[in-house]
């Protein structure tokens, strides 16, 4: 009987403690990290404005402008962002039906001041680092 | 608004359809709960529904509402005799059910709305914002995204297009879910359609505590219910469109059907339940197929044991491997004629040599064990929780059915440990990023045992 008190002593102040650190975790989450400031900027968005809000704002402004330029099924290279990182992805993601190949139909540079290569011509841009060039044969 | 109201519609239409797919297996003999068979019916529905999708690309079929809802008709004509009788059953037990007449104590309650606030939370999380972390974006909404732009399987998606993508050998059940809901819905609302996450959180969350209520009170069960349901990283990956929660839901209704049957081997349509929901881990993601091998193995070792068993257990075995054969053969013959292979494990590797050289691996292992195990931001305290529920209740931890519940995660823990081994990425890189994750699929058999072995050495 002791042995079966003592045990259900123990479970009880775990079971404290896990309502402690439950309520404490979420606390955090919400206030320290901010997910609260993020839910309230979120919530009055439409769609659109929500997945530039996820994507940052100044990528996605870029995605947007590629995805009036390119045709659907075009084939683009993207220049200036890292390899595999979670933006590259997004860019894919977000540019489909448009397919990432390289030496692509159009190239479009991100955060770089690119040289315009001799076989394109720059169709378009949003400020100085972010521009999109276009292959000279490409309809 | 007119998205969301066909979303609903279409999960509604899936459910309905797993029912009837459930309906079958079960015949006249039940042996769910109405809520669990809600939550059974939603993952098998959205499997079945997904599998059909896959066969259109032997068909060429496009993916039009009518060709992939047709087809149900039949079989739910055919499941509604069954349906209707095991309804009535279902409705009529609780008032007969001594045990729920009593009025929920303090606790229950507080207990009960910690649940409810978690998982209303999961759906807020989920549908605040539109599918954006990396693997959700990178492997499965994409794949969805150019299903649902091309309306059919592109002739060439197998060996060409889905190669663009990373881990062109990943289990499509997700993402052609997600490509069911955009046709439905009639757009790509890649908000609206993580709706699937939380709901498998709530299917999860459902078949826990009716499981663990079919042995213990309410409020044992809603205690349990509420550990599971409060783990931050099972919450997290309830909203980010990950498939390790689809997972661990399939993963764990087999575990359990398995086990309940274990416990009365008379309920052979739980078994069939088991081997179905275990082929649906493995078309979700690729670690399920080695959840159904520990599950035919699991119940090999038992037919094994059982003595005057050993012929019929094996004949069972045998069928709950065909089964399972049978549910993954579509996709495992596509990956075979596109010749995509898995990018991280080679199978090639695993031989008794080359594991003795991978031994070194053992060390960041156990480190990246202790690591979780002390992990509250990510598991709470459940860890430590669940070894001194273990360490109290090691006279029963080990018997009966729960010896077979030890062997199931002796065996998962062994295959996890083995993967890193044959593995050709790099361990360190490799653990950081998967062991949070795949703790997640057998977390909720942990919680079963632990709410198992608690019941009888704790008392709550």
């Amino acid at each position: 009987m002791d042995r079966l008190n003592a045990l259900k002593r123990i479970f009880a102040a775990f079971f404290a403690a896990w309502v402690v650190l439950w309520l404490m975790f979420a606390g955090r989450e919400l206030f320290v990290k901010g997910a609260a400031r993020d839910y309230a900027e979120l919530l009055p968005r439409p769609l659109e404005s929500k997945r530039a809000h996820v994507t940052g704002e100044r990528l996605y402004k870029f995605l947007a402008f590629a995805r009036e330029v390119m045709p659907e099924g075009a084939s683009y290279e993207l220049v200036g962002l890292e390899e595999g990182s979670l933006d590259k992805r997004r860019a894919a993601y977000y540019l489909y039906p448009r397919v990432e190949k390289d030496k692509g139909d159009f190239i479009l540079v991100y955060n770089k001041d690119a040289a315009l290569r001799g076989k394109y011509d720059e169709i378009g841009n949003i400020d100085a680092s972010r521009h999109i060039l276009k292959k000279k044969d490409t309809p | 608004m007119t998205e969301l109201a066909r979303l609903i519609a279409s999960i509604a239409i899936i459910t309905v359809i797993g029912w009837a797919v459930l309906s079958i297996i079960l015949s006249r003999r039940g042996g769910f709960s109405l809520a669990e068979e809600l939550a059974v019916s939603y993952g098998l529905g959205l499997g079945f529904i997904t599998l059909e999708m896959l066969c259109f690309y032997f068909l060429k079929l496009p993916f039009k509402a009518a060709y992939i809802l047709s087809p149900w008709l039949v079989v739910i004509a055919m499941a509604l005799p069954a349906a209707k009788n095991r309804l009535d059953s279902v409705l009529a037990a609780p008032k007969s059910a001594k045990r729920d007449s009593k009025k929920p104590g303090g606790l229950a309650v507080f207990l009960l709305a910690a649940i409810c606030a978690e998982t209303f939370y999961a759906f807020f999380r989920a549908l605040i914002k539109p599918l954006e972390s990396y693997d959700a974006i990178a492997i499965y909404a994409i794949k969805a995204k150019i299903l649902y732009f091309a309306r059919a399987f592109p002739a060439d998606f197998f060996t060409s297009t889905i190669q663009l993508f990373p881990h062109p050998d990943y289990p499509l059940n997700i993402p052609l879910a997600e490509t069911f809901f955009y046709n439905m819905m009639g757009a790509w609302n890649d908000q609206l359609v993580k709706l699937i996450f939380p709901l498998y959180f709530v299917a999860l969350i459902v078949m826990c505590y009716s499981s663990i209520r079919r042995f213990a009170s309410r409020t044992h069960a809603l205690l349990f219910t509420f550990f599971l349901s409060s783990i931050p990283q099972l919450t997290a990956y309830a909203t980010n469109g990950y498939l390790d929660l689809p997972l661990a839901f399939y993963y764990f209704t087999s575990a359990v059907c398995l086990f309940r049957w274990l416990e009365d081997r008379g309920q052979t349509q739980l078994l069939l339940v088991s081997a179905v929901m275990a082929g649906l881990a493995g078309w979700t993601k690729n670690e399920g197929m080695m959840f159904c091998v520990v599950n035919i193995a699991v119940l090999a070792v038992y037919s094994l044991q059982v003595k005057g068993y050993r012929l019929q257990g094996m004949k069972q075995a045998a069928i709950y491997t065909g089964i399972t054969v049978v549910i993954l053969a579509p996709w495992l013959f596509i990956k075979k004629a596109a010749g995509i292979e898995n990018s991280e494990i080679i199978l090639a590797n695993l031989n008794p040599a080359n594991l003795f050289r991978q031994l070194w691996k053992i060390k960041p292992i156990l480190y990246e064990f202790q690591k979780q195990f002390f992990g509250p931001k990510k598991w709470n305290i459940f860890w430590p929780l669940a070894l001194f529920i273990l360490a109290a209740g090691y006279k029963v931890a080990f018997k009966g059915v729960r010896k077979y519940i030890a062997l199931s995660l002796a065996l998962t823990i062994c295959g996890y440990v083995t993967f890193y081994m044959i593995s050709k990425v790099d361990v360190h890189f490799f653990l950081s990023t998967t062991w949070s994750r795949f703790l997640l699929h057998f977390l909720p058999v942990v919680v079963y045992w632990i709410a198992l072995v608690a019941k009888d050495e704790v008392e709550i």
